[in-house]
């Protein structure tokens, strides 16, 4: 393969080639909005990689972002890149030609920069082979001073381990910022090193043959935020344990802390608007970052702190320029609870007022199982079709929703289905997890129990149309979180409940889908790994995996194989409980919530202790300590966090997390002195109940 | 309007009929993704677009005939119904700089609001078609008369798994060699019929002519309608 094909050939490749493929539109770029910079006088060049196909990349909102502030700059350019679906990679092998970017159908070898973004587990193995099309080197180690610096962010580096190997950094946290540090650090580093010893092929200088990539590496290390995984060596316990990560050059902290913005960034609003249909066919503003309720299971709740909201008029304004910049239909309101954000009734309404008779359909997901969401629900769907309405309670019995810390009640819940029945929906979504600790078969059970409840209140108000969809997934215990200890309920077992499910959830009006305890256990060893887990990827690769997250196409005896070759176990990752004191793969990554935070947390998850949404009552998580002066510089109400300060207003404090109640069946003798179950937030929506 | 009503019914006011060429880019994109391209663009430029009523408002847009996915347009014609009377000329210079990469006004006109849909009216279509072939011009001649000198032609059209054969022949109209469109490629021109139950497709065509796996380019030049 000539890594380095010229785009002409390229367009030459795809003329020939894309009317032999499903969709070829997902390959030829030129969707309006789509920015096409002059690439000769652009000197610094940033492909941002997907791994995934072109449907669900382009749902991808960090990629957006990243893509409108990097072209907003004059000196640097971004253009796109996918993962190829299976037809059109097969074009390109035989054909030999590199993977190109969708803007100006470079080669990806021709870039400075390539920026994969890494959102989920399932998408490791697409890494690879994007990079394999793009015929580079897939090991940062392997690669020389001429390739393009490999890049990762998103979730997945929180446990940055697994994937380690392929990347010669990771970024940790949010990217609005670093970004734009790195692509300056490789571009003085380069300007530092280049020789004048001819062309490299892409029109750039060669290096002086000396360089080394460590200069590079040792570089980035120094940015906040940035690690770089090859300057920590890891060594292991005879059981197999970590045992420490340490770092080898002094370049590199011996922890690598999470970057968060102060406050939200300005709003992307110049979407590209893809021609053919997507995932998310729509434009998405994010109207609050992070989250204050606490569930224990939830990654992005403790990865995302602080909260921070956009101010009501900045949404407003936002949503004008999008209508402008791209006609899109659809606006989705993104936040991890749109419940929580202080101006939600003020927004909805503003914007219905605005834009209800523009055809405009706005998606407002995460709303809590409440009446109030029945509400702005209603004042959404305005004439529209009203379909399915999502609750996610994510587990069946009070009991088990009080070991999570989402103490939402079966009452309220029933209560809410009520009104959503009752005006005009036809569809409720349920969606809950099995595998949480403590969790029996009854409260598996429960799960169907409580699908039938709110099937029968949609039989008597709307009769045989009504529907209930319940949706059932595994626990992954994922880095980060008070769970992260926790061990992937075993196969067998998940295998009986979801057997138990599928019967009971039978018959007119009932629809059940779950995951494959398989594919968990993929997602599981990829979201736990360590450093050792490289090979396996690598290996798994070889033989065949590639989109793990696509049923039809993931080789499951494929991982099974490259784990029996390294001689690792993929249950020891998966399914072990690990000790409190054990050293945890990512533990050197520091997500601003404590170690200490996250063990007391645990602890109060086995005696069904509940705490309470932090904006009421802060735990001191952590996050506060780590970023007091960003907290000092935004002002009182721009966080959920308390305000800094003598005299500030702001909720209690304590030093660790104190249960608003405790569940009486976990814990009888405890439960007494917290008093009774009610709400988080109780004050805020509804009075207390007794 | 209060927010718990239904969308008002939209009031048609005019109907403007748009000739537009289709290139670049849209030559891979499915017609019911390009009239969703047009909606957006439409939207963009903030004409005053009618709708359907009901729980999913659709724009109301009349395409005269979807093109095949690989092919471009060069003279494409759709009725755009507004609600406001927009004068034609400043209807294209409002949507011009909405539109995107492949797309492009030819012309505006007004036409009877009410109307048959241009779908029904249509007969037959001119068509452009470049192969790259090895096939000097006297050859591909020859093929193009036994073709045509052909009284039928059996053609099999798949749908999904079902298959019918029907006479390719009696669907083009006329055919010709067109010389070297550049070299390397040969240019034929025909004009098929287009008739809700009787289309000619190109690649059918170009099938039946044996020329092998040629690659092509195929644009449609003009849509004919009834008077």
């Amino acid at each position: 393969m000539n890594n380095h094909m010229q785009p002409a050939e390229i367009s030459g490749f795809l003329e020939r080639t894309l009317l032999r493929v499903q969709k070829p539109a997902r390959y030829t770029g030129g969707e309006w909005n789509a920015v096409s910079k002059d690439w000769d006088a652009t000197p610094h060049r940033v492909a941002l990689a997907f791994p995934d196909i072109y449907d669900l990349g382009m749902s991808n909102l960090g990629l957006a972002i990243l893509y409108d502030l990097l072209n907003k700059r004059p000196d640097m350019l971004a253009e796109r890149v996918y993962a190829p679906w299976t037809d059109f990679e097969a074009e390109l092998r035989s054909a030999k030609v590199p993977l190109y970017s969708l803007e100006s159908r470079h080669a990806l070898a021709d870039f400075d920069v390539i920026g994969f973004s890494l959102p989920y587990e399932q998408l490791y193995t697409n890494v690879l082979n994007m990079l394999d099309l793009a015929g580079l080197p897939l090991r940062a180690a392997n690669r020389t001073a001429e390739h393009p610096l490999v890049l990762a962010g998103g979730s997945g580096c929180y446990n940055p381990e697994p994937m380690s190997a392929f990347f010669d950094a990771m970024v940790i946290g949010e990217g609005e910022e670093v970004v734009f540090e790195v692509v300056e650090a490789y571009a003085e580093w380069r300007r530092e090193n280049e020789g004048n010893e001819g062309n490299q092929g892409n029109g750039r200088s060669r290096f002086t043959s000396h360089v080394s990539r460590f200069t590079l590496w040792q570089r980035l290390a120094q940015i906040r935020g940035v690690y770089v995984p090859h300057l920590y060596a890891v060594s292991y316990h005879a059981d197999g344990t970590v045992a420490q990560v340490e770092p080898i050059d002094e370049a590199a902290p011996p922890s690598v802390v999470k970057r968060i913005l102060p406050t939200m960034p300005e709003p992307t609003t110049n979407f590209i608007v893809p021609f053919v249909d997507t995932v998310h066919n729509r434009a998405a503003i994010e109207i609050q970052r992070g989250c204050t309720r606490g569930c224990r299971f939830c990654q992005a709740g403790m990865i995302f702190r602080p909260v921070r909201e956009r101010p009501v008029q900045e949404v407003l304004d936002a949503v004008d320029k999008i209508i402008a910049s791209t006609g899109f239909e659809e606006i989705g309101l993104l936040s991890l609870s749109s419940s929580d954000y202080s101006g939600v009734a003020e927004l909805v309404e503003a914007i219905m007022t605005k834009h209800g008779d523009k055809k405009l359909s706005v998606g407002l997901p995460s709303l809590r199982i409440e009446s109030f969401s029945v509400d702005l629900m209603e004042q959404l769907a305005r004439g529209r079709r009203r379909s399915g309405f999502t609750f996610a309670p994510e587990a069946a019995t009070d009991r088990l929703r009080d070991v999570i810390n989402k103490p939402i009640s079966t009452e309220d819940l029933l209560k809410t289905a009520d009104e959503v029945y009752s005006r005009g929906w036809t569809t409720i979504k349920v969606y809950f997890m099995i595998g949480h600790p403590t969790q029996t078969m009854e409260d598996v059970d429960a799960i169907a129990d409580l699908a039938q409840q709110v099937l029968a209140i949609g039989r008597r108000h709307i009769g045989g149309k009504a529907k209930v969809r319940v949706g059932v997934s595994t626990l992954v215990p994922k880095p980060h979180t008070p769970f992260q200890w926790v061990p992937v309920e075993d196969e067998a077992t998940l295998n009986a409940q979801i057997r138990h499910l599928q019967a009971r959830l039978r018959g007119r009006g009932l629809e059940f889908s779950w995951n494959d305890p398989q594919d968990t256990l993929i997602e599981a060893f990829l979201s736990r790994g360590d450093r050792r887990l490289s090979d396996v990827v690598e290996r798994a690769w070889q033989l065949g995996a590639k989109f793990d997250g696509w049923q039809d196409i993931r080789s499951y005896d494929a991982w099974m194989q490259a784990f029996a070759e390294q001689g690792l176990d993929p249950e020891w990752y998966a399914r072990r409980e690990r000790k409190i004191d054990e050293v945890l793969p990512w533990e050197h990554i520091n997500a601003g919530v404590s170690k200490e935070f996250l063990t007391l947390d645990y602890m109060n998850s086995l005696k069904g202790a509940v705490v309470d949404d932090c904006r009421e009552h802060c735990f001191s998580c952590g996050i506060l300590g780590l970023f007091k002066h960003d907290r000092r510089n935004v002002p009182d109400g721009a966080w959920g966090c308390p305000a800094l300060g003598r005299g500030k207003q702001r909720q209690p404090v304590d030093i660790t997390p104190v249960p608003l109640y405790v569940n009486p069946d976990m814990a009888p003798e405890l439960a007494p002195q917290y008093g009774p179950r009610v709400p988080q937030r109780a004050g805020l929506h509804e009075p207390a109940r007794s | 309007m209060s927010v718990n009503n239904m969308p008002e019914a939209a009031v048609q006011a005019q109907r403007l009929r748009v000739t537009y060429s289709h290139q670049g880019p849209l030559r891979y994109v499915g017609h019911l993704d390009v009239v969703r391209t047009w909606e957006r663009a439409l939207r963009r430029a903030e004409v005053p677009l009618a709708y359907s009523e009901g729980f999913n408002p659709q724009a109301k847009l009349q395409f005269a005939s979807g093109l095949p996915l690989g092919t471009t347009g060069r003279a494409e014609i759709m009725d755009v119904l507004l609600t406001e009377v927009t004068d034609p000329a400043e209807f294209a210079a409002q949507v011009t700089p909405h539109l995107p990469a492949g797309l492009a006004i030819v012309a505006v006109a007004e036409a009877p609001i009410k109307t048959k849909a241009l779908q029904g009216l249509l007969r037959s279509s001119d068509w452009q078609a470049d192969v790259q072939t090895d096939l000097s011009a006297d050859a591909l001649e020859a093929k193009v008369r036994t073709f045509m000198d052909s009284a039928s032609i059996e053609a099999t059209r798949r749908r999904k798994s079902r298959s019918n054969t029907y006479d390719l022949r009696i669907l083009v109209l006329n055919m010709r060699c067109a010389g070297q469109a550049e070299p390397g490629w040969q240019r034929l021109l025909m004009t098929l019929r287009s008739e809700p139950s009787a289309t000619g497709r190109v690649d059918a065509v170009l099938e039946k002519l044996d020329l092998g796996e040629v690659v092509s380019r195929i644009e449609r030049q003009r849509l004919i309608f009834a008077d």
